[in-house]
């Protein structure tokens, strides 16, 4: 089984959607996947046609002292999503406390779920950071787009996040264009070789609660997508 | 019923057929049904397949001539194996026979197989002693050594002059050859460079051996005539093995060189000025060179282009103004290119020179790739690439080649070059190389005496010490000629100047050369005297047909005994030295087509050098539609005709010579039908085929992306591209009006790049767009995208065929044949309906002809269109 | 419908499709020149020009280099 999160640099670089249409492909490529959703924005399901917001959730469940593994829904055979669930602003920040309390909370839910699970995918939220340091994953990956603004937020990020994944880069741009060429330069062996494309598809495929994948097979962004997916599988297959 | 068994009305009806014939075909098939019980299953097995078993009678009117087809097609199809026989009768039959013959043959094929593989496996075998022995032999003292190895040169010497000057009888000679034959047929299957210099040496005594018994017992010394046309084929024969032998001296050992590594740091890279001659061609063709030149990964400051000018044209110097480069014009154009590229030396100081035709585009790699040696070696004057082209010659446009068969140049570039750099003589070619600019000084410039500046530049640096060097990578890539007359008055060019420098600056004499640069050289500019030896073969046996005189003073069973074996080494040997660069046979019709036209001028400049000066053939346009080139071909219709004459006076003597001559006729004929079709060959490279484009498109597959205007974007593969535009193939049919602005996303290394364009075609899943739009600096980039990629010209030859001699030759008689129907439909009007009812008949008697049943049924395929 | 390709053929063909748009990778690999260390002078112009394009990403790119230019080597920095 391997772990892999997602973690956006700021708000809207498009991490759930790009989380979603991976583990889209991923299942494409014979993977039984889960999708966990750590934000409490609890939308991760509605990339697969489920219901906003739905009242139950891995993060309900925790604090409820329910058995957790329970709410997760079955999109098709060997793809799930665990929702988070509904909390209140004060409950988030107990789970934050609760998730920094016990660090191993997630380990050990990830071993439980090595069985059932080639691929566990973690859509990180910005800032709590019981959330965002509670799953230990092989592959973590920071979403960022070309622009100026990420380019500042970079600048301190290198230390924490091993590998950078651009989204929505536009070749026509000629800022974009400097702006990948300085990050291959400066951080060779952080960005992921793999950049996901600016695709109107994209963007459709969330207003059909489709992941872009299924929505638009013969996208560009679907054909990153797996790109990134078989690069996924390559480099998970490596020894850690 | 009546109708089944007696189809009379029917055949009157549908087949529009005469009452006479009619009632013979109707009467056979009556007597059919009637004797051989046609409607039993084992008949209506046979009559189902009547399409595939009579592929030419199926759908053909009925004529009275049908019998006897049916019946020839029937007994060809008991003889001959047919591809899916399982529902024939007499199967069981054939296949015993079948099984009789394979037995028989295994008995010689068995012994034959497990020898040959022994022979292949024999060098992983032997190394263990192989090294065994070495390790004793380097531990011989080296008088002793030096002495074993005289003896064994010696005693070798004298058993190769045996073999080679041992008169033999008839049987004697047949046992010889066939051992020696033996020999090589087991040694070409060994792997490695050792069994390929095993058969040089079996060649080159078969070779000896021939020409030997040719000088020493095959003239008439009695008859004058018979002298004179036997020397005269006696010399040209001499020719060809001269250049036989110096060709293997020359390609024995290829070398193979790989590029040099450049200092990491690009402070201590030379300074490079990179000479764009021009003359008269055109901008549009010279701007792709530029922006490919802008695109070579070499500091800015390190790297000066500079378009030389001849032509003194304003738009050029416009040009280069707007991208930015150097602009060199001359006054005069005193010397032409030589001149041209003296002049700009002048006025520059960098520490080499490239030079690139300004049609001859450069990928990015170039300079990183070539330099390195310099470095390495102090001496090294020069470095030359590979000159590809991206267009077809007429050869390749006019023969359907082009991309599928190695075309003249391959040879020269894969592998002579190649071989010329062991001995360090690769040669400089005018284009697509770089030289040390001290080197060209030290000898005064490049040589401006003789038309072919640049293998006499090359032969004076290497005569004063200067070595160079030959890279096979394809590193840039050009247009050829564009008509057949262009290109024969290019090769005119060559031929004249490669002679006059024979002449004036003989290879063979004056200082500084090694011998193998010598034979090197020699063999280079000797080679451009094949004219009038090829057109000595074309016409040698005439001189008996006509005149009967005896060219080959000899029996005609010893001459094919002699002369088959010398050519089958000569075409064994090369097909393993040469096999990937060229096809055996096709060299045959280049030097045809070119022999009348070299002749000439290199015997001029063999006699005196510096006199006639020979206008090089207009530079035609493009062929707006299919012609006959007849200027150009008149010389082998005249050649045709001869022989076609030739064949004539053999009927005749056949029925009235003496009966003693019969096998030399026949012998005499076959020689003269291959001359015929080699002529025909050579005829139908000069029927020039349309030119559909203007621009040329380059095949690819490069990935790729388009972006639409709504911000969809898709995958794409570019299949083809020219400096206008490109080809795209997607995944899926896109919806698109033409005119619609396209943008394509090419990646190039690490970076993309976005074009934008309009949608030109679109047709399922093929979309074409055109960049007639295109910023300059965006063109730049977009032919650094595609021309000028590192790799985009390395896989040329993956659809080359490897090289099979019978295949080959059979390729050319056919294309001889070919030749001549395609010179029946360029004839005058007036001549063809003269001609019409003596091919009516050919035809006629040609319906007869069985055929190979085909295997599949017949389903008609869109052909695809692009 | 026509048939899908495979997960292993997908991966496969993304993968050629990403070995085939590196000309400098596939002119190592076709000619056999894996030691060659190909300098990318193109791209490194391009990089210079986007920081005379771009002030704030020259100005970033110097902060971002400062401490490393200092520790490597302190008698460079004016």
């Amino acid at each position: 089984m391997i772990t892999l999160s997602l973690r956006g640099v700021r708000g809207g670089v498009g991490t759930s959607s790009t989380l979603a249409a991976l583990g889209h492909a991923l299942h494409e490529l014979g993977q039984k996947v889960l999708l966990v959703d750590m934000c409490p924005e609890n939308s991760l399901g509605l990339h697969f046609n489920m219901d906003l917001a739905p009242r139950e959730g891995w993060a309900r469940a925790t604090l409820d002292q329910q058995p957790w593994h329970e709410q997760a829904w079955v999109v098709e055979p060997g793809l799930c999503v665990l929702p988070y669930g509904q909390l209140k602003p004060s409950e988030v920040f107990a789970l934050d406390a609760l998730l920094i309390e016990q660090p191993k909370l997630w380990t050990q839910r990830q071993i439980a779920l090595a069985k059932g699970f080639d691929w566990i995918l973690f859509d990180l939220p910005q800032r709590l950071p019981g959330h965002v340091s509670s799953p230990h994953c092989r592959i973590s990956m920071m979403v960022i787009n070309p622009d100026a603004a990420c380019h500042v937020l970079l600048q301190p990020q290198l230390a924490q996040t091993p590998l950078f994944l651009v989204n929505r880069f536009d070749a026509a741009s000629q800022l974009q264009r400097d702006l990948l060429l300085i990050w291959q330069q400066r951080y060779a062996h952080a960005l992921v070789p793999v950049n996901l494309h600016a695709d109107e598809a994209m963007g459709e495929a969330l207003a059909r609660s489709e992941p872009a994948g299924r929505y638009a097979p013969a996208s560009l962004i679907a054909l990153d997508i797996i790109s990134l997916a078989s690069w996924c599988l390559l480099r998970g297959r490596r020894p850690a | 019923m009546i109708s089944r068994w007696f189809p009379y009305s029917r055949l009157r009806r549908e087949q529009n057929c005469t009452r006479f014939t009619a009632f013979i075909l109707a009467l056979i098939q009556a007597l059919g049904w009637i004797f051989l019980r046609l409607e039993s299953p084992r008949w209506q097995a046979l009559r189902e397949q009547h399409r595939r078993l009579y592929p030419h009678l199926a759908d053909k009117p009925s004529t009275i001539g049908d019998p006897l087809r049916y019946t020839v097609q029937t007994l060809w199809l008991l003889l001959v194996r047919t591809p899916n026989q399982n529902q024939i009768g007499r199967q069981r039959f054939r296949q015993r026979t079948a099984r009789f013959f394979t037995a028989l043959l295994m008995i010689v094929q068995r012994p034959w197989n497990l020898l040959s593989n022994a022979f292949a496996h024999l060098p992983t075998t032997l190394s263990p002693q192989v090294t065994k022995g070495s390790h004793w032999w380097d531990n011989i003292q080296w008088p002793l050594r030096k002495g074993l190895y005289i003896a064994m040169g010696v005693l070798a010497l004298a058993l190769i002059v045996l073999c080679i000057t041992e008169p033999f009888g008839f049987l004697a000679q047949l046992v010889f050859v066939v051992l020696l034959w033996m020999l090589a047929m087991l040694v070409r299957r060994m792997p490695g460079r050792f069994p390929t210099l095993l058969l040089i040496v079996l060649s080159v005594i078969v070779s000896c051996r021939y020409l030997w018994w040719r000088y020493t017992s095959t003239l008439n010394w009695n008859d004058t005539f018979d002298l004179i046309c036997g020397l005269t084929l006696l010399v040209a024969e001499t020719y060809t093995w001269l250049i036989l032998l110096l060709g293997y001296v020359q390609t024995s050992w290829p070398l193979n060189r790989k590029p040099a590594q450049l200092p990491a740091d690009t402070s201590q890279w030379p300074v490079v000025d990179l000479l764009i001659p021009t003359y008269n061609e055109e901008l549009s063709v010279t701007r792709g060179t530029v922006y490919a030149a802008l695109g070579i990964d070499w500091p800015k400051d390190k790297l000066r282009i500079h378009l030389l000018d001849d032509g003194n044209r304003p738009s050029f110097k416009t040009f280069a103004e707007e991208v930015g480069i150097n602009y060199i014009a001359r006054t005069d154009n005193r010397h032409a290119k030589a001149g041209n590229l003296n002049h700009a030396l002048k006025l520059l100081d960098g520490d080499l020179v490239a030079i690139f035709d300004c049609d001859h585009m450069p990928a990015r790699s170039f300079l990183q790739l070539t330099v390195g040696w310099f470095l390495r070696d102090p001496k090294l004057a020069l470095v030359q690439t590979p000159h590809h082209f991206l267009s077809p010659d007429p050869f390749e446009r006019n023969l359907g080649t082009f991309r599928n068969r190695p075309n003249e140049g391959e040879l020269f570039y894969g592998l002579i070059q190649d071989g010329n750099d062991m001995w360090n003589a690769a040669f400089f070619c005018g284009s697509c190389a770089i030289l040390r600019r001290t080197a060209i000084d030290s000898i005064g410039g490049f040589a401006v005496e003789t038309v072919t500046e640049d293998a006499h530049t090359a032969l004076r640096l290497h005569r004063n010490g200067w070595t160079s060097a030959y890279l096979r990578i394809p590193q840039a890539a050009g247009l050829a000629t564009e008509s057949l007359s262009a290109h024969i008055g290019q090769r005119i060019r060559w031929a004249r100047g490669m002679v006059q420098i024979f002449r004036t600056d003989n290879p063979l004499l004056g200082k500084g050369l090694t011998i193998f640069q010598r034979i090197c050289y020699t063999n280079a500019m000797m080679h451009f005297l094949v004219g009038l030896p090829r057109l000595v073969f074309l016409t040698a046996p005439l001189a008996f047909l006509f005149f009967h005189a005896y060219i080959i003073y000899a029996p005609a069973v010893m001459i094919l005994l002699y002369v088959l074996p010398h050519m089958i080494h000569a075409s064994l040997t090369n097909s393993r030295m040469q096999g990937a660069y060229r096809q055996t046979f096709w060299g045959e019709v280049y030097e045809t087509v070119l022999a009348w036209y070299i002749a000439r001028p290199t015997t001029v400049a063999l006699f005196s050098p510096s006199r006639g000066k020979f206008n090089v053939t207009a530079k035609g346009g493009m062929m707006e539609e299919n012609q006959f080139d007849w200027q150009t071909a008149k010389p082998y219709l005249i050649l045709s005709v001869l022989n076609a004459l030739g064949l004539g006076f053999a009927v005749w003597r056949l029925f009235y010579g003496p009966r003693d001559e019969i096998f030399t006729v026949i012998v005499s004929v076959l020689w003269v039908i291959y001359n015929l079709l080699i002529i025909g060959a050579a005829v139908a490279v000069a029927a020039e085929v349309r030119q559909v484009r203007n621009t040329h498109r380059v095949l690819a597959r490069l990935p790729g992306a388009v972006k639409l205007a709504d911000g969809h974007s898709y995958p794409c593969e570019l299949v083809d591209y020219s400096d206008g535009g490109v080809g795209l193939q997607l995944s899926q049919a896109l919806q698109l009006p033409v005119g619609s602005p396209v943008s394509l996303i090419l990646q190039r290394g690490n970076r993309e790049f976005v074009f934008t364009g309009t949608l030109t075609r679109s047709h399922e899943r093929f979309i074409g767009l055109s960049f007639a739009q295109l910023p300059p600096e965006e063109k730049i980039a977009f032919v650094q995208c595609t021309f000028g990629r590192a790799d985009a010209w390395l896989d040329h030859n993956s659809g080359f065929e490897a090289d099979k001699p019978i295949q080959s030759l059979k390729e050319i008689l056919a294309l001889g044949i070919k030749g001549y129907y395609r010179l029946y439909e360029y004839l005058p009007a007036w001549i063809r309906v003269l001609a019409k009812p003596f091919l009516h008949i050919f035809q006629w008697l040609g319906s007869f002809l069985p055929r190979m049943p085909t295997s599949t049924p017949l389903i008609s395929r869109p052909v695809s269109r692009s | 419908m026509a048939a899908l390709p495979t997960a292993v053929q997908i991966s496969a063909d993304i993968l050629s499709r990403k070995e085939r748009a590196d000309d400098i990778a596939r002119l190592k690999s076709m000619m056999e020149l894996h030691a060659l260390e190909y300098v990318d002078v193109s791209a490194h112009m391009e990089l210079l020009q986007a920081f005379e394009r771009w002030p704030l990403l020259a100005y970033l790119e110097a902060q971002y280099k400062k401490p490393v230019d200092l520790s490597k080597d302190p008698e460079q920095t004016p």
